[in-house]
């Protein structure tokens, strides 16, 4: 149980930005840590529980991103919610160039540039080669340049 | 990292480090993980208590059945005829095939013979000693019981890792868990009530009254049971088969089934089968500690 809150509030934010939005972040993030609970036996003698749940959340991700395209093959794009005001429409236009990339894509620049994890540490969450981390996050940088590059007033980290 | 990484690393922080803390749903998580658990042995290995379920139960049907099935094993026994029922026939194997080691091997699947898990292990109930591996493709799940002492851990898989499964444990390293136990537990899931039946062929008789199975006698002398059940959310039929070896103990369990189940908020529906054998009655069961030990949580 611990583990859970321990979890939920380290991992929301990732899965936000997976998902694109904080309603299909809390199901992922659901659905993950049910998959975790239900190989509690095995999996709790892990050295590292967490690393393992990221690497749940992100194929899971890839799965739901997978059936949904399948399910929801419609004419016309759905309508989004207009942003509020005050939100920096910087952040609003990045959000939206991650959600069009493919979600092998976002995984690799969300782990990279967010989770600040290394291009072997992506490599082995994704079960691919680092060579194919370096093509991915390439790809996905010559997209996301022209938000990127524009001059921002966000804060620094 | 260039400017470029910075600049990007920095949005994305802005883009989530406002997003307000909230409390997980714990009390639903913790439910949602307990029915998908149930499920998922159900659906695979759930399939095994089943199996062993139906001796029990037929077995269990004869100990508190009518009187007419009785007159089997009286004196009179000059006539020709059978004089034993077929549930008790089984209640016989049972008796005889419990207290006893033995060496046991179970493949589950689905009706097609597909997506299925194979189990193998030795147990000797006597000492509560004995393992079961189950192979998997990124690696061999085992447990380990020694003398009442639960390991469970992983070891390498029997072939190459696959290319979507990056390093995940440490093979080798075994969770032991508190307490003492005096069964195996790899396929069994404590929470339901089939999941009590481990593979310990005396174990049948617990199940036995539960699953209230009616049994048969097949033209091949083997026996055939039946029995459904139900529950809130769905429903499941089973049937099997049952041979003995020549010492009329329990040799082989072949089992096959459908369920459905609205758990998901829509009707789902399966099929699977298992085959449970048992065989090496009386084997000498040694296992060794494993030399990599955590304290499991």
């Amino acid at each position: 149980m611990a583990f859970v809150e321990v979890a939920w509030q380290r991992h929301m934010r990732l899965a936000v930005l997976l998902t694109g939005d904080r309603w299909r972040a809390e199901e992922l993030l659901q659905d993950s840590l049910v998959k975790v609970y239900e190989r509690w036996r095995r999996l709790s003698r892990l050295d590292d529980l967490h690393a393992y749940l990221r690497r749940v959340l992100v194929n899971n991700h890839t799965s739901m991103w997978r059936r949904r395209r399948r399910e929801s093959l419609v004419a016309e794009v759905p309508d989004r919610a207009a942003p509020p005001n005050g939100v920096d429409p910087e952040a609003v236009a990045l959000h939206a160039a991650l959600r069009s990339l493919p979600p092998r894509q976002r995984a690799v620049v969300v782990l990279r540039h967010y989770e600040d994890l290394s291009e072997r540490e992506v490599a082995q969450v994704l079960g691919c080669s680092v060579g194919t981390v370096k093509s991915q996050n390439a790809r996905a940088l010559d997209k996301l340049r022209h938000i990127v590059d524009q001059p921002s007033n966000v804060r620094s980290r | 990292m260039n400017t470029l990484d910075e600049r990007l690393a920095n949005r994305l922080h802005g883009i989530v480090d406002g997003e307000p803390d909230s409390t997980p749903p714990t009390g639903m998580l913790l439910e949602r993980g307990r029915r998908a658990r149930r499920r998922r042995m159900t659906a695979v290995a759930g399939a095994t208590c089943a199996v062993l379920a139906l001796g029990v139960a037929t077995a269990a049907t004869v100990a508190t059945g009518p009187a007419q099935v009785r007159p089997g094993v009286t004196a009179e026994s000059t006539s020709p005829l059978k004089l034993t029922s077929p549930a008790m026939e089984l209640a016989s194997a049972v008796t005889a095939s419990e207290n006893i080691s033995y060496r046991m091997r179970l493949k589950t699947g689905n009706q097609s013979g597909q997506g299925g898990l194979t189990y193998e292990g030795a147990f000797d109930p006597k000492t509560a000693t004995g393992y079961v591996r189950q192979p998997q493709d990124d690696s061999v799940i085992t447990e380990l019981l020694i003398n009442g002492t639960r390991y469970v851990g992983g070891e390498p898989p029997l072939g190459p890792l696959p290319a979507d499964k990056g390093p995940g444990e440490t093979y080798g390293r075994y969770g032991q868990y508190p307490g003492k136990y005096d069964r195996l537990s790899l396929y069994g899931d404590p929470d339901t009530v089939l999941g009590a039946a481990e593979p310990d062929p005396a174990a049948l008789f617990k199940a036995l009254k539960s699953a209230n199975a009616t049994t048969v006698e097949n033209p091949d002398g083997t026996l055939h049971f039946e029995y459904a059940a139900k529950s809130k959310v769905g429903s499941s039929a089973t049937s099997g088969d049952v041979t003995l070896d020549a010492d009329g103990r329990i040799a082989k369990v072949a089992l096959a089934g459908r369920w459905q189940t609205t758990a998901k908020g829509r009707l789902d529906t399966g099929t699977f089968t298992a085959t449970l054998e048992l065989f090496d009655y009386g084997v000498k069961v040694k296992v060794k500690r494993p030399a990599d030990v955590v304290k499991a949580k």
